[in-house]
């Protein structure tokens, strides 16, 4: 065993190399020794670094792959989420027109008020010309509210429930609407037909006619309010009396494409029933 | 026959010189592998755990032999001046070797405390070399050390705490395999 002193000297004589060593290779005098050791040390460190990045390649490659499924996965969920939404975006986007039409019509006539109303259901049977729509008498809705789009009249409510309406389409062959010529101020009757087209009828012979005339609900009656469109005139001529003449009218409205309707609540149709009741005359027995 | 000083076929320090393929091997691992597993900028250094462990096994002369063997192994492989790193490990396991002395084989308490203690020292005294030979310009203010010591020191330290045993215990079975064997007659 070495004495003390001797391996505090191993010891300086070791710190020494090694600081003779740093002097030296700072001073490029090692570089051929360098040079030569660099070599196998580089050569199993280049061995050593295949073998190494293959197998970290590998174990990144398991990772990577359970990582994409998870990736596909989420995308896959998301892929449906937006391609739900592009869908949904494309029913509004469909709706725009509409909507910014019905608002239209609602901002051109601020006197009255009007619900919104989404079309649910039509007629199945083909008899009747009637649509369903989603508000009720708890929306405010009753029996006989007109109801119109920004193209003009559609119909009137003729059945409410708590949740939901029909409506009459001015189409259906049981609807009857006066109206007015809107140039020469002559009055008629909109009438539907079978075929789903509008005829207007008793038209006085005194008036005029003209082709592309707009014909507009006249108020007579109360049932609607007056100065709604309700189509153009398409072609006239006499009614088989021979004593009044009648229109084709064409509605700009697309009753078979129906969306969005708005309803007029604040126009309440005329109770005439009180003038179905004679009334009482004085002296006259049996009344 | 001294200890450390032949093999049992007579006069070959065969435990200095098998340090040189083992120390060979650690650098190949410590410059390819162990940047792979390393955790932030923390790794094992194997090279400093073998040197540690055999000075503390074989003393003063082979544990000098090794730490230089190693630190200039070292040095060539990761390009810093030669003997930089041999200089920092023959200081720590010098100073391993005179306040510690060789230890035995079996004894599984003062390694971890020595490696953890000599790697705060040996990376410590590496930096301050470098960074007086101009290769370490890191460390410009506490916001570098805090940095240094989180992110380098602390997984490193964590590494060799838990490397120092298994790589105690196996060279000490070479220690054990480069002694020759007392016979009595």
């Amino acid at each position: 065993m070495r004495s003390g002193t001797s391996r505090f000297l191993l010891f300086g004589i070791s710190v020494f190399l090694c600081l003779v060593m740093i002097g030296a290779s700072l001073a490029g005098l090692l570089s051929p020794i360098e040079g030569l050791l660099s070599i196998p040390i580089g050569f199993l460190q280049g061995a050593s670094s295949g073998v190494t990045n293959r197998v970290t390649g590998l174990v990144n490659n398991i990772s990577d792959y359970q990582s994409l499924q998870q990736r596909n996965a989420e995308l896959e969920r998301a892929l449906i989420a937006f391609q739900s939404e592009i869908v949904q975006l494309r029913e509004i986007k469909a709706d725009y027109p509409r909507l910014a039409g019905l608002l239209n019509y609602k901002t051109d006539n601020p006197d009255a008020q009007y619900l919104a109303a989404t079309v649910i259901g039509r007629d199945t049977t083909g008899l009747l010309r009637t649509i369903t729509i989603d508000r009720g008498t708890r929306d405010g809705l009753a029996v006989g509210m007109p109801v119109v789009t920004e193209l003009g009249l559609v119909g009137r409510i003729y059945r409410a429930t708590a949740t939901d309406a029909q409506v009459q389409l001015v189409t259906d062959i049981n609807s009857y609407v006066n109206a007015r010529l809107q140039t020469s101020r002559g009055e008629g009757s909109i009438v539907g037909t079978p075929s789903g087209d509008l005829r207007m009828t008793f038209i006085p012979l005194s008036e005029e006619i003209k082709d592309g005339d707009s014909v507009v609900t006249s108020g007579i009656g109360g049932k609607f309010p007056r100065g709604i469109v309700i189509g153009q005139v398409t072609n006239s001529r006499l009614d088989d009396t021979k004593l009044f003449q009648e229109a084709q009218v064409r509605s700009l409205v697309d009753f078979n494409r129906l969306e969005i309707v708005l309803v007029i609540t604040t126009f309440q149709p005329l109770d005439l029933s009180a003038f179905a009741t004679p009334t009482p005359v004085p002296g006259v027995p049996g009344q | 026959m001294r200890q450390g000083q032949g093999s049992a076929t007579g006069g070959v320090p065969i435990g200095r010189y098998i340090g040189i393929p083992i120390l060979f091997v650690a650098v190949i691992i410590q410059s390819t592998i162990m940047p792979v597993v390393q955790v932030a900028g923390g790794k094992p250094d194997l090279v400093f755990l073998i040197v540690l462990s055999w000075m503390m096994l074989a003393g003063l002369e082979e544990g000098l032999f090794w730490a230089i063997v190693g630190g200039v192994l070292q040095d060539i492989a990761t390009g810093t001046p030669t003997g930089t790193t041999a200089l920092a490990l023959v200081v720590v396991a010098g100073l391993e070797h005179f306040i510690l002395g060789p230890i035995g084989r079996d004894n599984l308490v003062l390694p971890p405390v020595v490696a953890v203690l000599g790697t705060i020292f040996y990376l410590g005294f590496l930096g301050i070399v470098l960074a007086v030979l101009g290769r370490l310009s890191v460390l410009t203010g506490p916001a570098d050390i805090g940095y240094v010591l989180t992110t380098i020191l602390l997984p490193t330290l964590i590494f060799n705490l838990i490397l120092i045993l298994p790589i105690f215990r196996v060279l000490g079975f070479a220690f054990a395999w480069t002694r020759p064997r007392r016979v009595s007659l």
